[in-house]
């Protein structure tokens, strides 16, 4: 079993498993010029987010923590941010600036419009990827990654197969001094008990319980009947019946080991182990989430298929159904129908996935990153003013 | 293969591995559970007779409550069972 991995080291200690230069729209009126320059440029990853111009309060300001996170994620080596003006934009800028890692603000009003800003966007482009290009891979231990977990397209083969395999991986990165976050709040519903029980303190599993009952609460309060709701009717034709049977399955997801936090949308993990980070469970927002978090793999269950991608984290996408991995391969990266089909152990598949997971560590590209199937989304609490 | 998996020896449910027929059985230890009606794949099968607010157990653990009487051998989905959380009506 490996126990290192070689990774680009970051000014701010962390490691990265990429080294992308990340073009990134401060708010949706850029994303096309955003599109123009990573078309024109090798090397670059486009973050394109919808709304961000209009927005007041807390939804600005997670705007604002969530992009900056997914530019200061590790796996980014440096970041443009275009925008159609320039102080939101270099409110972003300034976060990713204090993690050490170069950020420039391109905007509409100072450069001319949205083609004199994509030429200089290309050129500015064109000097990070060439530097980025010279920076080496060094050899660091595995206890230097921070995992996320997430299912998407769930059925109950992902409980089953799929998302224990993901736990047995995440207690072994966990056991070596590494980190995990599992997140997807509403996906807790039902796994209550097991959740307390694993806190790591009576005050931390009451914690949890409370913020799967706001959750509970709200969608009670807005008069939406979480039946058909959450499991979703793909989820329903795969099996899943009810949130109780979805949630039990996904904390598998989580593995076995102490929970040591819960930490609020927008946060980085403080401490060492697995964190239950408190987000919605939509794939594209929820993987966004963990990329702002600081994740630097995403460990994606699948039942029924899912193609989603983040475009600065590899999201390697894992299913155990023996359907969608032959009707969904191209979307497919770990492959874990030899527990069902060969009667393969879930330890030796979980150990299989880890050694996948290196390998995509080092440098192996998901399908998501071959395809370009990566988006992001940032959530949204109320209207635009 | 595995055609079928109880996740917990407490649980009153199995996950079928393939698209089941009737007559079709499910062997679990001392267990043998016949199917009365097709039962696709990830789908879930009743072990044990279960009365209508009867909980369903998976994972040993509720995942829901039987809206109607289940026989064993039956299909067990969202036709007649329902989840306990996140309903305004209770």
């Amino acid at each position: 079993m490996r126990t290192t991995f070689w990774g680009f080291e970051r000014a701010n200690g962390s490691v990265g498993v990429r080294n992308h230069v990340a073009v990134l729209s401060a708010m949706d009126n850029a994303n096309f010029v955003v599109r123009r320059v990573c078309a024109h440029v090798q090397g670059t990853v486009p973050v394109c987010p919808c709304f961000g111009r209009g927005e007041v309060g807390a939804d600005l300001e997670q705007h604002i923590a969530i992009l900056a996170g997914v530019g200061a994620n590790p796996n980014v080596y440096a970041v443009i941010v275009v925008s159609l003006e320039p102080e939101i934009a270099e409110r972003i800028a300034r976060k990713i600036r204090e993690e050490g890692k170069e950020a420039v603000v391109l905007s509409f009003d100072e450069n001319g419009g949205t083609v004199a800003t994509t030429a200089k966007a290309i050129q500015t482009a064109e000097r990070m990827v060439i530097a980025a290009s010279m920076q080496k891979r060094v050899e660091v231990p595995v206890s230097r990654l921070l995992i996320g977990t997430e299912c998407g397209g769930s059925d109950t083969i992902s409980g089953l197969i799929s998302n224990p395999a993901v736990g047995k991986v995440v207690d072994r990165i966990i056991d070596q001094g590494g980190s995990a976050i599992l997140s997807e709040t509403t996906e807790w519903m039902g796994a209550e008990e097991q959740l307390r029980r694993r806190a790591a303190t009576p005050e931390l599993g009451q914690r949890i319980a409370d913020a799967i009952q706001w959750y509970e609460d709200y969608i009670i309060s807005i008069g939406v009947d979480i039946n058909g709701t959450n499991p979703a009717p793909d989820n329903i034709r795969g099996g899943l019946s009810t949130i109780e049977e979805k949630a039990l399955g996904a904390v598998e997801k989580g593995g076995s080991r102490q929970i040591q936090d819960l930490i609020t949308y927008g946060q980085k993990p403080a401490k060492q182990g697995l964190t239950l980070l408190d987000a919605s469970p939509g794939g594209v927002e929820n993987t966004t989430t963990l990329a702002a978090a600081g994740c630097q793999l995403i460990l994606f269950s699948t039942g029924k298929g899912n193609p989603i991608g983040n475009p600065v984290v590899p999201t390697i996408k894992i299913t155990g159904n023996q359907r969608t991995s032959v009707n969904y391969a191209d979307n497919v990266d770990v492959d874990l129908t030899k527990v069902v089909l060969e009667d393969e152990s879930l330890e030796e598949a979980a150990l299989g996935l880890y050694e996948d997971m290196l390998d995509y560590a080092e440098g192996k590209m998901t399908t998501a990153e071959v395809l370009g199937d990566t988006e992001i989304a940032v959530t949204r609490i109320g209207y635009t003013v | 293969m595995k055609k079928y998996m109880r996740i917990h020896e407490k649980d009153n449910v199995a996950v079928m591995l393939y698209d089941a027929k009737p007559e079709d059985i499910v062997i679990l230890g001392e267990l043998s559970v016949v199917l009365s009606e097709e039962i696709p794949y990830g789908h879930k099968v009743a072990l044990q007779d279960l009365k209508k607010g009867d909980l369903i157990i998976k994972y040993n653990q509720p995942i829901g409550g039987a809206r109607e009487n289940i026989k064993r051998g039956e299909w067990v989905h969202v036709h007649n069972m329902t989840s306990l959380r996140g309903r305004s009506a209770g």
